[in-house]
């Protein structure tokens, strides 16, 4: 980056995940230990000098002593509104998973926030996942979730998701004890974290050796090979404006940008692989910036976009010391053009 | 200090034996020198896709594996499967003359049927951003082949294929010889629209591994000369 005062260090140990909102000028960290820390952002983006608000995420009764993490935060962009995805942080029997309330969603008021709902997924769905992300489409009509592959029924399922009301709250079915989440055939290599909706109803979800596509409509999945090592996970991002995804082969220095058409990919990716780099995470794309970030265990690496949001060529290495090491991404925030980086 | 020589013109016969040896070298070296041979490999080349009739709306149409799955770690050629390539042939100077070229394609093990007949077309249309089964392009805009899958002849593709070759081993590399199409192209004889690869019957499948998943493997060779 050419400023490097916009990178911003946030000292938040343990943490997994992370989001930042514009509109509530709210950072909020999850750890893996279960708890949000939640912190109020200046006019300029800047972190208050005041102590993180610390919420401990809600556990059903049977649960109240298990240890959790939180495994994505993402806010909503129109409404006060703060998705949290939580699980074990080692194995659970099934009914143990049926019971926790993997979604938590809190309401955003004055820079803090309040418990507004938490859900249970019921006896169908997928929990073995520890990993994952919540992503929304991009009408806000879906809030896709981390979820496994096989519930108790050996359905080969793997992408859910909650259909959202105008408010952004999970819709509930007439005569339905509570919001059921759908899924969607994804199939076993989708193993990575990233879910990344598309134009028209298609998915990019991060897997091995290259995204898997869906179609949530037509219930169809691709899984599209683009890296030669058949062990690496590769994590998808969007370009914002431009029809083009970046992906980030972890493990490797391997940084991919491809075309699509309404969310298919199309023709050949272009490829810059940085030597000595070893990505930890998805790419992270900073449009007014024209670069992507990506985390690396010792840095963030910061690759140059040319005008139309290739790799250009050229990247740079911002040492951050005491970097978790996680796959969590850093986040980015347009409107204080800044990159906050979660530290031990 | 210079060294002295005692009977210079005992050194006349050596010195012409000399010149004959080093005239004789240069030649032979300026001819191996002229012939030079260059790989391409995927990662020259500017176009790619495979479409199928099956995954009809992609450019990564890969194998259909179940009804819901398609995945690129195999691509097949076949009668409703294609693949798409260019390679980039700027790397040969103008005036040089090609006197050989091969394409190289790994096959997928144990995945083609037995003695199928592997067709290799010159493209006639262009092609680019958005190919599918119907489409040869969706940007800048629409546009379609003449029969879907490119197997227009005539028109989408050219009157005869290019080669035909019977899939005698069940893996490893094939070698088709394409001197006359990058001659061609060369030339400047017929715009260089690049390659269909298929079959024409619906039974018979060729195998090949993921295009991505070893680029390297992916390869033209060229010898050209002056």
């Amino acid at each position: 980056m050419n400023d490097n005062s916009a990178l911003t260090s946030v000292i938040a140990p343990g943490s997994t995940a992370a989001d930042v909102s514009d509109t509530h000028r709210l950072l909020v960290v999850g750890t893996r230990d279960g708890k949000l820390l939640v912190y109020p952002l200046k006019q300029d983006g800047s972190v208050e000098d005041a102590p993180a608000q610390t919420i401990d995420l809600p556990r059903s009764a049977p649960n109240q002593n298990a240890q959790c993490r939180v495994v994505s935060v993402l806010f909503h962009p129109r409404q006060p509104l703060l998705y949290v995805w939580q699980n074990f942080a080692s194995d659970a029997t099934h009914q143990a998973q049926e019971q926790l309330p993997h979604l938590v969603i809190y309401r955003c008021s004055e820079q803090r926030l309040q418990l507004a709902s938490a859900l249970v997924q019921g006896p169908d769905f997928g929990y073995n996942r520890q990993m994952g992300m919540l992503a929304l489409d991009s009408r806000q009509e879906r809030l896709f979730i981390p979820s496994g592959i096989d519930g108790p029924k050996k359905v080969p399922v793997s992408l859910f998701h909650y259909s959202l009301t105008a408010q952004g709250l999970p819709a509930q079915a007439a005569g339905a004890p509570r919001p059921e989440p759908q899924g969607t055939r994804a199939f076993f290599y989708f193993v990575g974290n990233s879910i990344v909706p598309g134009p028209k109803s298609t998915v990019l979800l991060g897997a091995l050796s290259g995204p898997c596509f869906v179609n949530l409509e037509e219930s169809q999945v691709l899984r599209q090979i683009l890296v030669p090592d058949t062990t690496a996970i590769v994590e998808v991002a969007s370009h914002p404006q431009r029809p083009l995804y970046y992906f980030s082969a972890i493990g490797s220095g391997a940084f991919l940008a491809m075309e699509h058409v309404d969310g298919i990919l199309t023709q050949l990716p272009r490829t810059v692989t940085l030597q000595g780099v070893e990505f930890k995470s998805r790419p992270v794309v900073m449009t007014p910036r024209n670069q992507v970030a990506v985390g690396s265990p010792r840095a963030v690496v910061v690759i140059d976009l040319d005008k139309e949001g290739w790799p250009s060529g050229k990247a740079r290495m911002h040492k951050v010391d005491n970097l978790e090491n996680e796959a969590a991404a850093p986040v980015y925030s347009e409107k204080f053009n800044r990159l906050y980086v979660p530290v031990k | 200090m210079k060294p002295r020589i005692k009977n210079p013109s005992a050194l006349v016969p050596a010195i012409r034996h000399f010149k004959l040896l080093a005239a004789l070298l240069w030649l032979s070296l300026s001819c191996f020198a002229q012939a030079r041979t260059i790989t391409l490999t995927l990662n020259d080349c500017d176009l790619f896709a495979t479409i199928s009739s099956q995954a009809a709306a992609h450019g990564w149409a890969g194998t259909h594996v179940h009804a819901h799955f398609s995945d690129s770690k195999i691509v097949n050629a076949s009668g409703q499967e294609a693949i798409l390539l260019r390679f980039k042939l700027d790397r040969i100077p103008k005036d040089q003359r090609i006197v050989r070229a091969e394409l190289l394609l790994p096959l997928a093990p144990k995945v083609s049927s037995r003695n199928a007949r592997l067709h290799l077309w010159r493209l006639q249309q262009p092609w680019g951003v958005g190919i599918n089964h119907r489409f040869r392009s969706l940007r800048p805009e629409a546009a379609m082949w003449t029969e879907p899958g490119a197997r227009g002849i005539g028109s989408d593709r050219a009157s005869r294929p290019s080669v035909q070759m019977r899939l005698t081993n069940e893996s490893g590399e094939i070698a088709l010889n394409v001197l006359s199409d990058v001659e061609l192209w060369h030339s400047g004889s017929a715009k260089e629209y690049g390659w269909m690869l298929c079959t024409e019957d619906l039974q018979e499948i060729v195998g090949f591994q993921a295009p991505l998943g070893v680029p390297d493997q992916w390869k033209l060779r060229i010898t050209y000369e002056p």
